[in-house]
């Protein structure tokens, strides 16, 4: 069945068309969503928000970009909003344990493992994917999406809405500050 | 030196660690979820309005407006009714009858 008609029958509130369109772009939005929170639990839970949302506002795709496309930029939405929901809840239980109302000991996330990652490179990964969480957020965006996703730059400057040198620019600082990162790492563990 | 190049290799490595990495995928039966998701989220609308309007921002706003709403009616009544008092209207006097009479009228004797 065609790109095009599976989005008219889910338009029409189809409930195989949603099935087929969940089964089709599971894994893309997973990973996307994955590489972002870096966490497995969370990028589960917002993988499923992303397919909710896509049921609830499909009337609003008009068909000017590629669903691909689309489905991507509600997965970064997702997954950024996320993330400041969590830095906000952080934020509070740090405030609380001031004042002594919620005494729970503040700890670090464990190291994050994706699975897609062989088990020879697994810990310089996580040592990676640390330094990624600390980049600023649109570095981060194309970081992943290029790295993690396996897009091209050029289709990464199509789901962030940026021109081509744009992203060539935020890539190439993106690794710059990776680099000095991990330096910094390496030296202290040294 | 020797240090610096073993942090520059251990750098490159990891930044390198990247390659060859398959896609995740979520776990099974994940469609059952979403529906299951998509189903409470439906139920729950009234809740997710009453969430909406109970947000800080939209009920300053909306007590804002209710207030800015009294303010211009209040405004209003009282311009009209200063209006009133300086110029009662015609029609009212014609209604009620209420013109003042001169001893004139009182004077005229009736057939």
């Amino acid at each position: 069945m065609s790109e095009w008609l599976l989005i008219e029958q889910l338009k029409q509130k189809n409930e195989s068309a949603f099935k087929t369109i969940v089964k089709t772009w599971q894994n893309m939005v997973f990973n996307t969503v994955l590489g972002i929170v870096q966490n497995a639990e969370d990028a589960e839970d917002v993988s499923q928000e992303v397919f909710v949302q896509v049921y609830e506002s499909i009337q609003s795709f008009k068909g000017e970009s590629k669903f691909s496309t689309w489905l991507y930029r509600i997965a970064i939405t997702k997954s950024m909003d996320h993330i400041r929901k969590k830095k906000r809840k952080k934020r509070f239980a740090f405030i609380q344990s001031l004042f002594g109302v919620n005494n729970e000991i503040m700890q670090d996330p464990p190291d994050f493992h994706h699975p897609g990652i062989s088990l020879d490179n697994k810990e310089r990964a996580a040592v990676l994917f640390k330094a990624i969480d600390k980049l600023p957020q649109n570095q981060k965006i194309a970081f992943t999406l290029h790295k993690v996703e396996g897009l091209s730059y050029q289709e990464v400057s199509v789901v962030m809405k940026l021109s081509l040198s744009s992203v060539e620019s935020l890539l190439h600082r993106a690794k710059s500050n990776l680099k000095k990162n991990l330096e910094n790492y390496y030296e202290k563990g040294d | 030196m020797n240090k610096n190049s073993n942090i520059q290799n251990n750098v490159e490595e990891t930044l390198s660690s990247f390659e060859g990495i398959s896609s995740a995928s979520p776990g099974p039966y994940f469609f059952t979820r979403v529906q299951a998701r998509l189903n409470r989220v439906e139920k729950n609308i009234w809740e997710k309005i009453s969430s909406f309007i109970a947000r800080p921002t939209v009920a300053f706003a909306m007590v804002s407006v209710i207030l800015l709403m009294n303010t211009i009616a209040v405004l209003q009544h009282n311009q009209s009714s200063n209006f009133t008092a300086d110029q009662p209207d015609q029609s009212v006097y014609e209604e009620f009858n209420v013109a003042v009479n001169t001893f004139y009228d009182y004077e005229i004797k009736e057939p």
